[in-house]
């Protein structure tokens, strides 16, 4: 049991370190490359796969967590998904009275965000359980 | 939500690290529980009396208020 934990949970890092490669490259590519607009349509696709899969493994690897570690996964994922609406809220509302920084809350700025929220959550969950 | 894992591996002389393994979880998530600070599920309640030998009644009680 141990075992399939400890591979689940590793095919989840590594399907998150695919797809964090696959958005910075094709970022990259698409920023730099000066690709025609169908090819850079199907380029950008290219991570939504691997992120697909991303969640999948990331969904089976909670699965085979014990209780209390599945609570600070959910947690995580409320808080973490909470703050990031909150931002959108914010952002959407601030760009109604021509209050926008695209330096700092652009779409590539967003996806860090999200991403840092999902860790306070995270953070916040495990203190609460202290596992 | 009391519980009395404490005493109960005391009787059996197990580390939570022990008991752990046997009820299948963390031993974090073991001391979570052991701590009051997460209520487990039936099923997992069930599995701790039964590898101590007892029933989840002597292991969970509600608080008096």
């Amino acid at each position: 049991m141990n075992n399939v934990k400890q591979y689940l949970g590793k095919r989840s890092t590594i399907s998150a370190l695919v797809w964090g490669a696959t958005y910075i490259t094709v970022a990259y590519v698409l920023k730099h490359a000066g690709l025609s607009k169908p090819i850079g349509i199907t380029i950008a696709i290219l991570p939504v796969i691997t992120f697909v899969f991303f969640i999948y493994t990331y969904i089976k690897s909670i699965s085979a967590m014990d209780e209390v570690r599945q609570r600070i996964q959910l947690e995580a994922a409320v808080i973490g998904f909470s703050l990031s609406l909150l931002l959108l809220i914010i952002l959407f509302l601030l760009s109604m009275c021509d209050v926008s920084d695209f330096d700092w809350f652009g779409y590539p700025q967003l996806v860090c965000y999200c991403m840092l929220f999902y860790y306070i959550g995270y953070f916040i969950s495990k203190r609460k359980y202290a596992a | 939500m009391k519980n009395t894992i404490k005493v109960e591996r005391a009787k059996k002389n197990w580390t939570q690290a022990d008991l752990a393994k046997n009820i299948g979880i963390s031993r974090q998530g073991l001391n979570s529980i052991e701590t009051g600070k997460f209520i487990p599920s039936t099923m997992l309640a069930l599995r701790m009396a039964k590898v101590f030998e007892t029933t989840v009644e002597v292991l969970f009680q509600l608080d008096e208020e």
